[in-house]
This record gives structure tokens, C-alpha cells and sequence, in this order.
């Protein structure tokens, strides 16, 4: 297939051609129509032709118009392809390393977490379901980027793609911060953007592990840090970056202890440790350098200088967890998001730039 | 009828000149451009066991001069700038390790980039990923990047019978380095 237009006699025969060509992660897509799609380009008010960025592996430029493309395709409304142009910018960014995101064996997908007054604005659903849709916003924004990393990116696998299992999050993988429940600032704030902003900050990482923590703040703290401290966590053995998602009620326990975001990172960090003595009687470690704790990072830990007494970090250092206040009140759950690793996949924040 | 634009995009489908390669490796230095190294207990980093074995045979058969190992900091991420000069400065380079997906990427890459400042490469590859290699190769306008490539361990030793392997293929590596001589 050549770039360009093409007619079909109905939106089934579209579909099926979809399939036949790969544009699709199996479910259905919308036909890009030219009108649509030109209004899509109108909404972003830039040209069609614009070059946002090329998407690895197979180098595809990325056109506004392709952009909006695989966004209608998606399903995604005009109002909120702001966010996937964020969001896209974001993943090309060279801290993200999407090149090897794109072709890790790790089951790590780009998450883009949407904060600030868009959420509202534009009908994300930060509540009950947070990370299973329930907004067409959540749902096909994230499934824009899904696309775009597809069809523009050429990331298919089993073909360039050597992903073993991935996980629900690579049909969309979008979530939205729930700040009118939070009791710390909005996520960009830790980012280094303004209140006032709208973001979109974009994470390779896992789907959300949920974690059990009713009790007191300080044994909320030491399950988080002793349930994400495992050896068969890429932590392990390639550092990174993990992400937290507290539902509200979690987050105001904590808020309500005196600890903000920072403070809770920080006691999580000090909790998320392993046991030096518990790996070696656990014959954790072999020859090979992946069974070592750290063993892909550089600098790593002499370990034959520490004692069984010792403990090692998970991650380099509280900035490395990320804390998010998204999902509903029910009841005291905190999502675990583990990154690739220092690898890759790195969080990256974009302001979500309004369409004049 | 619907008419749609296709989410087909434009690519860059230039395909580039390898490198020239000399005629021989004889008293010229080999680059070796590690992506993992092989982590000691220490903390400090070796040759990962493949490029160990290539550092051996190019001893015992080849006749280089000096042989240059460097470790990326991580393995799918391109080699840095200072790397990347140390190794252009080479008469040919092995670069690799391709053993899971994001190696492959930083591995295939550094390879185009040293492919482009005219220096001879080649790529050690594990045969489940030679697929992605090549495609990732062709993307960036070497569709013929030469790999060696080589049959993943079934267990969950990712470097067992190195140099066996590489003994057994040397003629390939030095034929992808060299005229063929």
C-alpha cells in the first residue's frame, strides 16, 4: 500500500481491509474519512502536511494528517487530538527512547496520563474505572497513540515487534489524574509545570498492579515499598522508574499524616529495598549479569564489599516514583505501574498546547 | 462509498552504501562496542562472553593490532558521542549484543551510524531477533547491515557456549568486516 486515498462500499468492507493490511490492533477502527479527517486538521489548526516528528522503528513520518488519521480511526473527538499531539511529542522525545520501547520484549506500553483542566474539559473519566475507559476521551486517546506507534511507527508485533505477552493497556493506555480528590497539587506540578496548565505526561510501564493497603499511613508505606521490592520486577535488575496511582481515599489518609507527594515518595522509596542476606539465601543471583540486582546498570553496587545486613534501593531515588491521584473511592487501593527499567520509557511531560 | 485517507505514511526509503571494507584486519584495530557488558559481583563490567569470544578469535586469527572495548551505559539507547568517535576511529567494528528487543535497537542503530561515518560493521544477533534487526536496519537505510547471526540458548543463560559460537562463525564476522580477505 502507497500512501494516499481509497473508497470502500461500506464501513465493513473498511474494517476487514484494516485487518487484511495490519492497521489495526483486531478491533474495529473508524474509516478515516477525508472529511473527517480534514476536520480533524482544521480543529488542530496546522497543516496537514506538518511534520510533527518520524516514529521508529520503521520510521514513518508523522504527519498532522496521519496523525488525525489513526486519531479518527481511533475514535478520537476533534477537541481532544491536542492531547494526542502532546502525547506524541512526548514519546519522541530522545529521554523516551521510543525506538527501543517500540522493540523491548518487555510487556511496557506508553501511558499517557492527562492532568490539569482538561480532564474536565475535555470528559476524561478520573473516577471508578479510571484505567478501563469509560470516557470516549480516556478510551481513544489513548488508543490514538497505540495507533499512531502502529501504523506510523511500523510497530507491529510478532513483526518488528517482539513484545512476549504485552497487556491490555496496548489497545489504550490512558488515564487521568483526579484532582478535585486529591489533597496534593496537580502530577505536572512535580514536573515542573504550572498549576495552571493542561499536560500530558507519558510513561512506559505495566498495567496497574492493585495493591491492598488499608491500615495506618505507616503501614500503607511499608506494604507499597515491600510488595513493589521483588526480583522479578525489571526494577531489579535495570532500575528506572515505577508509577503509584493512589485512589483518593489513600492519598487524603496519607495527606491527612502530614506527608505530601514528596514525602510519600520518599518513605516509599526507603520501603522498596531488598534484602541483600534474602537474595544470596535465596540463590537469587547466578553468573549472568541479568540475575544480578542492578546487573544492566552502570555504575552498579559492589556487592561482595556489603554484608547480608545490607539493603539495596529499588530505584535510584524517591524522584524516580511517580505519584498520581487517579480511580474511585471505594475502597484503599494503590496501582503499582512498574517502568521498563532505566532502559527506556522514562516519564515525559508535555503541555497540552491550546488550539487558537 | 467511503473514500478515507489511508494511515499509510511516507518513509524514507533511500537505501545507503555500506561502508568500504578494507582488505584484511591484519594490524588494524578492532572496535568493540558492548551494549551489556557482563556484570562481575564487584560492580564492575567485563566484555559480555560473545564479545569476549570475538576479542579472542581476532587475537588468535585475525592479527589486529588493538582491540577497543567500550560499554554503553544502556543497552538501547545509542552509543554516546565519545564512544561513537573512539569507535569511527576504528578500522572495523563489532557491535551487539541483540539478544531481546531493546538491544536491537541501540545495537542496530550505533551500527548504521558507524556504517555512515565509513566505518566496516557488523552485528552479533540472536536468530529470534534478526527479523527486527533487519527491519530496523532497512528503516534507517541498510537493509543489508551485515549481522552474525547465531541460535538463542534454550535456558536462561544468555551467553553459554560463547566462543564455540563465535569460533564457529568466524569466517562469516571476518567476511562481513573485510573485502573477504
Amino acid at each position: 500500500m502507497v500512501p494516499g486515498t481509497a473508497r470502500y462500499t461500506d464501513v465493513d468492507t473498511w474494517y476487514a481491509e484494516a485487518v487484511a493490511n495490519g492497521w489495526t490492533d483486531g478491533l474495529p477502527v473508524n474509516p478515516p474519512t477525508t472529511a473527517a479527517v480534514a476536520a480533524g486538521v482544521r480543529a488542530l489548526a496546522r497543516d496537514g502536511a506538518e511534520v510533527l516528528g518520524v516514529v521508529p522503528p520503521r520510521r514513518g513520518l508523522a504527519t498532522v494528517e496521519q496523525v488525525v488519521v489513526n486519531s479518527v480511526m481511533a475514535g478520537c473527538p476533534p477537541e481532544a487530538l491536542p492531547v494526542v499531539v502532546a502525547a506524541l511529542d512526548a514519546v519522541l522525545d530522545p529521554v523516551f527512547e521510543l525506538a527501543a520501547v517500540q522493540l523491548t520484549t518487555n510487556a511496557c506500553a506508553p501511558l499517557v496520563v492527562v492532568s490539569g483542566p482538561a480532564v474536565a474539559e475535555l470528559g476524561f473519566n478520573p473516577a471508578e474505572g479510571a484505567f478501563a475507559g469509560g470516557s470516549r476521551a480516556t478510551a481513544t486517546v489513548g488508543r490514538a497513540l497505540r495507533l499512531i506507534l502502529r501504523n506510523i511507527g511500523g510497530s507491529v508485533p510478532g513483526d518488528t515487534c517482539k513484545v512476549t505477552h504485552g497487556h491490555p493497556g496496548w489497545f489504550s493506555f490512558c488515564v487521568a489524574e483526579r484532582a478535585d480528590a486529591s489533597p496534593w497539587p496537580p502530577f505536572h506540578t512535580a514536573r515542573g509545570f504550572p498549576e495552571s496548565a493542561s499536560c500530558a505526561t507519558v510513561f512506559a510501564c505495566q498495567a496497574p498492579f492493585p495493591l491492598y493497603v488499608p491500615g495506618s499511613p505507616n503501614r500503607v508505606l511499608r506494604v507499597l515499598g515491600t510488595s513493589m521490592a521483588t526480583p522479578g520486577v525489571n526494577m531489579f535488575f535495570g532500575g528506572g522508574q515505577v508509577l503509584l496511582v493512589f485512589a483518593p481515599r489513600v492519598a487524603r489518609s496519607l495527606a491527612a499524616a502530614g506527608l505530601n507527594r514528596a514525602a510519600v515518595a520518599a518513605r516509599v522509596w526507603q520501603e522498596a529495598h531488598y534484602s541483600l542476606g534474602a537474595l544470596r539465601a535465596g540463590q537469587i543471583f547466578e553468573t549472568e549479569g541479568h540475575t544480578f540486582y542492578w546487573g544492566a546498570r552502570h555504575p552498579a553496587p559492589d556487592l561482595t564489599a556489603l554484608d547480608d545486613d545490607a539493603t539495596l534501593p529499588m530505584v535510584d531515588s524517591p524522584g524516580d516514583i511517580h505519584i498520581l491521584v487517579s480511580g474511585g473511592d471505594g475502597q484503599f487501593w494503590v496501582g503499582f505501574c512498574p517502568g521498563w527499567g532505566e532502559f527506556g520509557g522514562l516519564a515525559v511531560t508535555r503541555e497540552i498546547e491550546a488550539v487558537s | 462509498m467511503i473514500e478515507v485517507v489511508l494511515p499509510v505514511p511516507r518513509r524514507d526509503d533511500a537505501v545507503r552504501p555500506l561502508a568500504r571494507r578494507p582488505a584484511t584486519l591484519r594490524g588494524g584495530r578492532l572496535g568493540l562496542l558492548d551494549g551489556w557488558g557482563d556484570r562481575r559481583p564487584d560492580g564492575s563490567f567485563t566484555m559480555y562472553p560473545l564479545m569476549a569470544a570475538v576479542d579472542r578469535v581476532a587475537a588468535a586469527r585475525w592479527a589486529v593490532a588493538e582491540v577497543v572495548w567500550r560499554k554503553k551505559d544502556r543497552a538501547g539507547s545509542p552509543a554516546s558521542a565519545a564512544q561513537l568517535a573512539v569507535m569511527a576511529g576504528c578500522t572495523a567494528v563489532v557491535t551487539g549484543i541483540c539478544l531481546s528487543g531493546g538491544c536491537t535497537a541501540g545495537a542496530v542503530g550505533d551500527a548504521a551510524e558507524l556504517e555512515r561515518r565509513g566505518v566496516p560493521t557488523v552485528t552479533l544477533c540472536q536468530d529470534n531477533f534478526v527479523r527486527l534487526a533487519v527491519a530496523y536496519a532497512t528503516a534507517l537505510g541498510y537493509p543489508d547491515l551485515p549481522l552474525l547471526v547465531y541460535p538463542a540458548p534454550v535456558g536462561g543463560n544468555l551467553a553459554e557456549g560463547a566462543t564455540a559460537l563465535v569460533e564457529d562463525r568466524a569466517e562469516v564476522l571476518v567476511s562481513a568486516l573485510t573485502g573477504g580477505g
